[in-house]
């Protein structure tokens, strides 16, 4: 620091929600500014929301129109809008119509018609709307680059020395940028667009440029409705960070047999994803940790493809009333089903369940429906957005659970559709199996970052009051292809009445040939005193038989015997 | 009544009553008439524009015209509303054609309800009827709004 005192810059609400946060605090008090784009991309809504917002009898406000809309049509459909405050019309915004003095196609007028009224009035706000209709008008060679750069510099001048902050609107297209002065001059220039992709339309705004402030860069998603234009922040606004608590700190999941798996429960403060095929119950797993949430703690629940009804009714089947929990206000449910959700205002809406409510939990059921929800150009964007919405949301210290539907393919191990698995620190994966010639469901904890966890696989069944985990399957082999089959383990026989010692010789006659005295003796390491009483059991239990050949004994097994080894 | 629970039809009828009250001339009850039309047309083009003001007028005019009896509007470019209300005065009468005024006031009203809402048709109007009430000149913006 220099020690010197800038002059500060004070800004001004826009009255547009999320707009002050892309601006970086708020409007430039006496700047002069662009909004542009094409038509129809809210450029005359956002002008006149700022207007209704910042406009009273003593900080008044003058509206140009030329040559475009109307005014009266302009009034008529402005009554629309939420914003629009009939008693300031004719008091604290006055509309002026600027069509006269811009057909007399000099520059000179226009600017004098301005100055004029800006004495009469002496307004804080001044709109022109069109101005590209003003430079249009004047379009000819005697004025030229030069002529309108000045008049544009003498505009500015007037209307900033007059404690102004403006708003110029106008249709241009982005190759006008290297062009036109008017890009030159405005401090500040918000471009608004609008594309369809299939049936969806996504508006847009850019802050391009704006001096004496740092905006937040980036295209940023706007919705306009009957309350304006609501903008959200591309970049999600952190939810203040916590010291995530050691792993020793878990929560239950509401199920004793998968928070065994999980070694304990989830590490307060993780993220799981639990992948699925449909109808799995990768719901009844997200329903249970909700439920399981002890008295005082609260969570956020956001569900894409169900209606909420049926969803709590599911929930209850379960015997979970979070029918009960969103009425006691420790629980809010987010349904969201269009298709032309932006990722921003699905994050923001989830962002802002769990700041009012100081949620402790939060599942998304499902990352499925969260894409399908998604206007189409949003969804290239879908796992960058992910990425940001875990990471502001799980360092704020929330435990977080998401559902994701994976197709079933045999021949290989998908743990969600568009490689989402690595957001999360803990996946649950779940299959359909056949066994025994019954489809099984079965389950695994396929990683957790910061703990142990089971490593295998179990199946499980979702009874009436939840999901219950069985016994892990380590007697089959090959659950994941879908296709498992019984390990074949070598089977131990069993020899009722026979000792230790006994089994022994009986399965050394079983796979000898020669089976003298002395040759088992030394296969078996057993004494002969030892061996001998073996043998005399064996015989007279008619496991083996005594045989003479020659002078030499033999011992064989009975089975042997009757040809059946 | 406060003005905000008044119909813009009754406030408009006062704003022509008003003006026109004990005036005995056909010139000044001319002049009382112009006067009325011209307060609530300023008052107007401040939001509708003047261009927006006279088609609202003009299509009042023509619902009104069995009424009018051949009173006809000025040019946009005058000052004035009608372009020959003495002569209408002198061969129609003072309650003839102040009746025929005053529907086409109703009409005017009754299309600036339609287009910009009763709410506000009803503020514009009251505040006109305010500074008439003040003896503000027609057109003086700043005291109509204030």
């Amino acid at each position: 620091m220099d020690g010197r005192r800038r002059p500060s810059l004070r800004t001004l609400p826009s009255g547009v929600p999320g707009l002050d946060d892309v601006l970086g605090g708020g409007i430039p008090e006496y700047s002069f500014n662009l909004i542009a784009g094409e038509p129809g991309s809210g450029k005359t809504t956002l002008s006149q929301q700022i207007l209704f917002a910042n406009a009273t009898a003593e900080r008044r406000a003058l509206y140009f129109t030329v040559l475009g809309e109307p005014a009266l049509k302009m009034v008529r459909y402005l009554q629309q809008m939420e914003f629009f405050d009939a008693e300031k019309v004719g008091t604290a915004i006055e509309l002026v119509d600027l069509s006269p003095d811009v057909l007399k196609q000099d520059l000179g007028v226009v600017l004098e018609k301005i100055v004029s009224e800006v004495k009469r009035v002496a307004p804080a706000f001044v709109i022109v709307d069109s101005f590209r209709t003003v430079i249009r008008a004047h379009a000819r060679p005697d004025v030229g680059e030069v002529g309108l750069q000045s008049f544009l510099q003498r505009l500015a001048l007037y209307l900033t020395s007059w404690e102004v902050t403006s708003f110029l609107v106008g249709e241009y297209l982005e190759p006008e940028i290297q062009n036109n002065p008017i890009f030159t001059v405005a401090d500040g220039i918000l471009w608004l667009t609008q594309h369809t992709q299939r049936s969806s339309v996504v508006r847009k705004l850019q802050v391009m440029k704006l001096r004496g402030q740092a905006s937040m860069p980036g295209l940023h998603t706007f919705r306009i409705d009957a309350a304006g234009l609501h903008v959200f922040p591309r970049l999600a606004e952190r939810l203040g960070s916590v010291t995530k608590p050691g792993p020793e700190s878990r929560l239950s999941m509401g199920c004793a047999g998968l928070d065994r798996l999980l070694h304990g429960g989830l590490p307060v403060g993780d993220s799981l994803l639990v992948a699925g095929p449909a109808g799995v119950g990768k719901t009844t797993i997200a329903t249970q940790f909700l439920a399981s949430a002890p008295e005082g703690e609260r969570s956020v629940l956001v569900i894409f493809e169900e209606q909420p009804h049926d969803y709590l009714q599911r929930a209850k089947s379960l015997g979970h009333d979070l029918d009960g929990a969103i009425r006691r206000g420790a629980l809010e449910l987010i349904a969201l089903r269009p298709l032309d959700l932006s990722v921003d205002e699905t994050l923001q809406a989830i962002q802002n369940a769990v700041i009012d409510l100081d949620a402790r939990r939060l599942v998304i059921d499902s990352l499925t429906g969260f894409e399908l929800a998604l206007a189409p150009p949003f969804r290239e964007d879908y796992r960058e957005s992910l990425y940001r919405m875990m990471g502001a949301l799980s360092g704020a210290g929330v435990t977080i659970v998401l559902t994701v539907e994976v197709t079933e393919a045999w021949d290989e191990l998908r743990f969600s559709p568009h490689a989402v698995s690595f957001l999360t620190e803990n996946l649950i994966l779940m299959r359909y199996a056949e066994i025994g010639a019954a489809l099984k469901k079965v389950l695994a904890v396929v990683k957790m970052r910061r703990s142990s966890h089971s490593p295998c696989l179990h199946a499980f069944d979702i009874t009436t009051s939840g999901l219950v985990v069985g016994p892990a399957l380590t007697e089959y082999g090959g659950i994941l292809t879908g296709d498992p089959r019984r390990r074949e383990l070598p089977v131990r026989p069993v020899y009722p009445g026979l000792t230790e010692q006994e089994e022994l010789v009986l399965g050394n006659l079983l796979t000898s040939t020669d089976a003298t005295p002395e040759s088992i003796a030394e296969s078996t390491g057993l004494e002969r005193t030892q061996l001998s009483r073996a043998l005399g059991r064996l015989v007279a239990l008619n496991y083996a038989l005594e045989i003479d050949e020659g002078g030499v004994r033999r011992y064989r097994p009975v089975a042997q015997v009757l040809g059946q080894r | 009544m406060t003005e905000s629970r008044r119909t813009p039809h009754a406030l408009s009828r006062e704003l022509l009553e008003r003006e026109i009250d004990e005036e005995k001339s056909a010139d000044a009850i001319a002049a009382a008439i112009q006067r009325g039309f011209g307060r609530l047309s300023a008052s107007l083009s401040a939001i509708v524009g003047h261009e927006g003001c006279r088609a609202l007028l003009s299509r009042a005019a023509h619902r009104t015209r069995p009424e009018l009896h051949g009173l006809e509007l000025a040019s946009g470019s005058s000052p004035d509303v009608f372009s020959n209300l003495v002569e209408t005065l002198d061969r129609d009468g003072v309650v003839r054609t102040t009746a025929g005024a005053m529907a086409l006031m109703t009409n005017w009203v009754d299309l600036l309800c339609t287009f910009i809402g009763e709410d506000l048709t009803s503020r514009v109007v009251g505040r006109v009827v305010a500074a008439a009430r003040r003896g503000s000149p027609p057109g003086e913006k700043a005291e109509e709004g204030s």
